[in-house]
């Protein structure tokens, strides 16, 4: 009699107290990325704020730590393997170093200006979604001019770390205009044509 | 009785770790061919167009931008978005957006009254944004496929859907009618000249910076393009 009835509130207790669990575990881990996201984004901001950062004659000096907050936060090499898709499997692994080496080049090129011109627009933080080792971070920036442009990023989790491998801006994601570009521009010539123009690109003026 | 308290917590369980995330995102090999049979013929017309911009349309946009202020570019904006509602509204029904619907024609009324026939965006300020719906986007609604992408002479980036869709929406455009029965084409012509010098004058800078940090601007512009208009189509939710 008794072991019946312990075993019934067992059987209610062991669910409730799993429901709790789960429920502080999926709490604990909503907002882990968004606050990675976060610290991200607050780290380079301070570096742009930084008076003693300031200016043209400081540009070196800002630009290496700029490259390292960046490169914590960014994946560069999951962005290389994305946009490459089906091609990255048929490539060597000098050939991946090369490739992730002139593609992050090119990031850095293209867009460390725009970071650079930040100034103190807002930045809020919508929502986030996580599955497994995957998660989405949406943000929306409001400018000046009281334009609101939705940002959001996709991470994945490397060695317990959450990190950026693309960015969705307005809905159009950068890797996916890079995947594009790449596999057209692998169609018309070749993958070496593609190594090609990356590397007119980058050290291009 | 324990068996149930294992299925609670199994359910649970798949209900907290269901995917929210679209899979393709998590498969890194993803990839997808945009439909383009008439690339050669898209890209002769990518570099017409192109030099017409670089010719007329970009100086154009840059000479609108230097002798009118943003007040009054805003206002011109603003004034032909509220004529062309009739439009966003007829598709936001055939869509079946009853919300949405709402928005339009509320924006509508106030704008055309409050707003002085248009000028200001005052519905803005009372929660109702504005958002653009075209009849390509009822098409792919409806269950119709993209077809083949295409590039326009002039109007640029598009499909056989949104050329058809775009195609409709000059019937179902009040505008239409009421100019051709008092002969005021050119009017209409102005006002859809105007509509793309204010386009382009709006992303210059936009533009010069996806041309320079581009590999392919062609396939560039064409992703773009593709991706936009399925955002459009799910009314930006995916992204939202």
């Amino acid at each position: 009699m008794l072991k019946s009835s312990f075993y019934k509130l067992a059987a209610c207790t062991i669910p409730i107290a799993a429901f709790f669990v789960l429920l502080l575990a999926s709490e604990i881990r909503a907002g882990e990325a968004t606050d990675q996201v976060k610290m991200g984004i607050e780290s380079i901001l301070n570096i742009l704020r930084d008076p003693a950062l300031k200016g043209d004659e400081k540009i070196s000096e800002r630009r290496i730590k700029l490259r390292k907050a960046i490169g914590e936060q960014f994946d560069f090499n999951e962005m290389s393997r994305r946009s490459l898709a089906r091609q990255w499997k048929s490539r060597s692994v000098e050939e991946r170093i090369e490739f992730v080496d002139l593609f992050s080049g090119l990031m850095e090129k293209n867009y460390v200006g725009r970071i650079e011109a930040y100034t103190d627009e807002v930045i809020m933080y919508k929502k986030e979604e996580i599955d497994e080792d995957f998660a989405s971070v949406k943000t929306v920036i409001v400018t000046k001019r009281k334009q609101e442009i939705s940002i959001n990023y996709r991470l994945h989790m490397v060695a317990g770390k959450w990190r950026v491998y693309d960015v969705v801006v307005k809905g159009i994601s950068l890797i996916n205009t890079y995947r594009q570009q790449f596999r057209s521009i692998i169609k018309k010539s070749s993958y070496d044509g593609l190594v090609k123009i990356l590397r007119r690109k980058r050290d291009g003026g | 009785m324990r068996r149930f308290g294992t299925m609670v917590v199994a359910v649970m369980l798949l209900a907290f770790s269901a995917s929210s995330l679209p899979a393709q995102e998590k498969d890194a090999d993803a990839d997808y061919e945009i439909s383009d049979p008439f690339e050669s013929f898209n890209r002769t017309i990518f570099d017409f167009n192109i030099f017409l911009d670089d010719a007329i349309g970009k100086p154009l946009a840059e000479a609108y931008t230097n002798v009118l202020p943003e007040a009054a570019r805003d206002s011109i904006r603003n004034f032909i978005r509220n004529l062309n509602s009739p439009v966003v509204l007829a598709n936001d029904l055939l869509q079946g957006e009853g919300e949405r619907a709402n928005d339009t024609l509320t924006r509508f009324l106030v704008n055309s009254t409050l707003g002085l026939g248009g000028l200001f965006d005052v519905a803005f300020d009372m929660g109702y944004s504005y958002h653009s719906e075209d009849f390509g986007q009822t098409l792919a609604v409806y269950g119709v496929k993209e077809g083949p992408y295409l590039v326009l002479p002039i109007l640029g980036p598009s499909s056989m859907r949104g050329a058809t869709g775009k195609a409709i929406d000059t019937f179902l455009n009040p505008l239409t009618y009421i100019a051709s029965a008092n002969d005021g084409e050119i009017w209409l012509y102005g006002m859809r000249g105007t509509s793309a010098v204010d386009f382009r004058s709006r992303n210059i800078e936009t533009l010069d910076q996806l041309k320079r940090n581009s590999l392919d601007f062609y396939s560039l512009i064409r992703s773009i393009y593709d991706q936009h208009r399925r955002n459009e189509i799910l009314n930006g939710k995916s992204e939202k």
